[in-house]
């Protein structure tokens, strides 16, 4: 590997040429001008992608966007992979209807649509749900905080929309921190069946009531999705959602960025580990849930699938319904 | 050589004054900004953290990770 051409006092060259460095990947001990980040970014996804046949057996790929960078430069990279393929994209956004949030991430999702001429269908939680994420938090009795209810809504929606606009393959946004943050948060809650599950190609339950979920840029470190988002002129508003200071996931994101930047390569290493263990949680889970004799119900309430009698979904509802009237 | 500066730095839009000699990680750490949630650019051009900065420098810290 070539050091970084670099002096004393000056700007950081590329470690590939001896252009203007964008971003130093200490992990990797190597500097990236635009050219090469971009380029080594796209090569990344795209292997992960060929690795985990991810687009295998899809004709129709249904990219979740938020209207967020991770989002946002994965519907850009699909779009190009796919367009060779002939396979058909549709960006499916979810709308929670959290005012002076969403909607500014919306209208940034419909202008990359629209100059990459790619159908956007938006499905609103009110809509499909009944209830804005606005007055979920509103709701002064709710029991649970903005994200659990947030999470069980959105992976509902999501699934009937993808189902709806009839995609073979559903594309989320998931990245290497997302990976990290939740393996952490998994052994934390010891949680291992939900560990077993979070690999780039699917989880542990097949069912033609679940649209089979792909995470393109897994292995992707998120500051790198932002800044190839902007190198690529993405536009991009930068905005965090209003309610989830109250969540226990940016604890676990702070202490992952601490232990990455004082050790380098921490994110990858962990992400490995996981790997390497994934293959024997997945083993023992399947063979767990064959055993159990587990199978799927549909919802007595919204006839969507479920492991219960009622669905998550429809059990938060009828919870806010009853705290309302309280 | 290390400068001693004093600079104009904006951090999410909001601009301050800041009497600082280092490279940017070296500001980053000082300002207690970590390096994971942010881009920095210097005069409009995006850098890395082993960049210095210098006398009458611009710089603009950019967060671009936030939750949700």
């Amino acid at each position: 590997m070539k050091k970084d051409k670099k002096e004393n006092g000056t700007d950081t060259k590329c470690s590939l040429c001896s252009s203007k460095a964008v971003i130093h990947l200490a992990y990797a001990q190597r500097s990236l001008c635009e050219k090469h980040f971009i380029f080594n970014f796209e090569k990344r996804v795209k292997r992960t992608i060929r690795n985990y046949r991810l687009l295998k057996g899809a004709s129709h790929i249904g990219v979740a966007v938020s209207g967020g960078k991770d989002s946002l430069a994965m519907l850009y990279i699909l779009g190009k992979v796919a367009k060779p393929l002939r396979k058909k994209v549709t960006a499916i956004l979810i709308d929670e209807g959290i005012k002076g949030y969403r909607d500014k991430t919306i209208a940034d999702a419909r202008k990359l649509c629209k100059e990459l001429g790619v159908e956007l269908r938006v499905f609103s939680y009110k809509d499909a749900i009944g209830i804005s994420m606005d007055e979920v938090m509103a709701n002064k009795n709710r029991d649970e905080i903005s994200c659990t209810y947030c999470g069980v809504f959105r992976r509902w929606a999501l699934n009937k929309a993808a189902k709806e606009v009839g995609v073979d393959k559903l594309a989320v946004g998931h990245n290497l921190d997302d990976t990290v943050q939740s393996y952490f948060m998994n052994i934390i809650r010891n949680e291992p069946f939900k560990l077993a599950r979070f690999t780039p190609n699917g989880g542990l339950i097949d069912d033609e009531g679940f649209v089979p979920r792909i995470r393109p840029l897994f292995n992707i470190p998120e500051k790198e999705i932002a800044l190839y988002a902007i190198l690529r002129g993405l536009k991009v508003t930068f905005i965090g959602c209003p309610y989830v200071t109250e969540a226990f996931r940016p604890v676990i994101r702070e202490f992952v960025n601490d232990l990455e930047s004082k050790y380098p390569g921490s994110k990858f290493k962990i992400l490995n580990n996981y790997l390497d263990t994934q293959d024997a949680l997945e083993a023992k889970f399947r063979t767990k849930l064959k055993a159990d004799g587990a199978q799927l119900n549909k919802c007595t309430s919204c006839g969507e699938p479920t492991s219960k009698q009622v669905c998550k979904r429809c059990q938060f509802l009828t919870q806010l319904s009853n705290n309302s009237t309280k | 050589m290390q400068h001693i500066i004093f600079m104009e730095y904006a951090f999410n839009g909001k601009k301050q004054k800041l009497k600082f000699s280092g490279k940017v990680r070296d500001l980053l750490q000082h300002l207690q900004i970590s390096d994971q949630i942010v881009i920095v650019k210097k005069n409009g051009r995006i850098i890395t953290e082993l960049d210095p900065v210098k006398d009458s420098d611009r710089i603009e810290i950019q967060r671009v990770i936030f939750g949700g």
